[in-house]
């Protein structure tokens, strides 16, 4: 087998690598030919072994195990049959796969139905006291912000009559504007953080139960 | 006969090999040669294991016209070369003592 045949039929077989992956091993391979000479690509083809192989260790080291029988063991034959390359046209199967699912569980969608009355007020009424907190800290900002400002201006205003209860007010204003401004960020970010992990749960749950987990080949 | 080699030993000999001097791919398998029986192809992922776990790091220099990548040791894998070969060592003196009956100095 020539370089550039080696390259193709290697490059075929690791076509579910990233491809920063498939171009550094191509690029070894490639280098291997060059550095052992021109002159010597049939003999340095049979020194690197099998095509399969390599592309077997590959994906064992990238994590991705052979699911069942690889495909290119087929390719593998039709390579020392007739020792053709495997053409093009033929596309490498991919059967390769480190998730596998599973049939939904009927008994459980079956009891989820059943409990059906006594889960749904349970989630309802997480749900709304999720979405209480959440106006609740709105309502809470609005409400500093505001008394904040209004404390200011009035404070402004009183400083011309009563100068020291003038002060005081501002002084009062500036400290609630203040909270409301270190407190903004945490607050929304907070509510919408716990809202965002109560659904991811629930996917979470209903994935569980639909698709019956994840299972490892 | 040829004794199988662990993937832990080809490790240490990889980071052996690089410490001396910087090297290429075919280069390398040339120089293990001597000692053990490995091609290319088992080197590969030893050299894109010990890349990604930061003990060798690589960079291309030209050659005739191509470009040709060098593997070089970091300080973590000098670190587990230095591992590497007290376990050997050890490991050594214990086989021998089984196999030859001598006590190595160590």
């Amino acid at each position: 087998m020539k370089r550039q045949e080696f390259i193709d039929a290697l490059r075929a077989r690791l076509n579910r690598l990233p491809a920063e992956e498939l171009e550094d091993a191509l690029d070894y391979y490639n280098e291997i030919f060059l550095d052992a000479g021109e002159d010597k690509e049939e003999e340095t083809a049979e020194s690197l072994g099998s095509i399969d192989d390599i592309a077997r260790q590959i994906y064992a080291e990238n994590g991705i195990e052979p699911d069942g029988r690889p495909t290119f063991i087929l390719d593998e034959r039709h390579d020392e049959g007739n020792s053709q390359e495997p053409s093009p046209e033929m596309p490498v199967q991919r059967s390769y796969s480190v998730r596998q699912q599973q049939p939904i569980n009927t008994s459980k969608v079956i009891l989820m139905i059943a409990l059906f009355p006594l889960w749904l007020p349970l989630l309802i009424v997480c749900f709304v006291l999720t979405l209480v907190f959440f106006i609740l800290g709105f309502v809470l900002e609005i409400v500093l912000v505001a008394a904040g400002t209004a404390m200011i201006i009035g404070g402004i205003v009183t400083c011309f009559k009563i100068p020291p209860a003038g002060l005081m007010s501002i002084g009062i204003g500036l400290f609630m504007v203040g909270l409301f401004i270190l407190s903004v960020k945490a607050v929304f970010k907070g509510s919408f953080n716990v809202f965002a992990g109560l659904i991811n749960k629930l996917v979470g749950v209903a994935h569980n139960i639909f698709v019956g987990g994840e299972t490892n080949v | 006969m040829s004794f199988p080699i662990s993937s832990g030993l080809l490790d240490a000999m990889v980071l052996s090999v690089v410490d001396r001097s910087d090297t290429y791919g075919y280069e390398m398998t040339q120089m293990l040669r001597q000692a053990v029986d490995v091609s290319e192809s088992t080197l590969y992922p030893v050299l894109r294991r010990l890349q990604k776990n930061g003990m060798l790091e690589t960079y291309d220099k030209e050659f005739m016209g191509r470009n040709r990548r060098y593997y070089k040791i970091t300080t973590t894998g000098c670190e587990a070369l230095g591992q590497y070969r007290i376990d050997w060592k050890d490991h050594k003196a214990k086989v021998d003592r089984i196999l030859t009956g001598e006590e190595e100095a160590v």
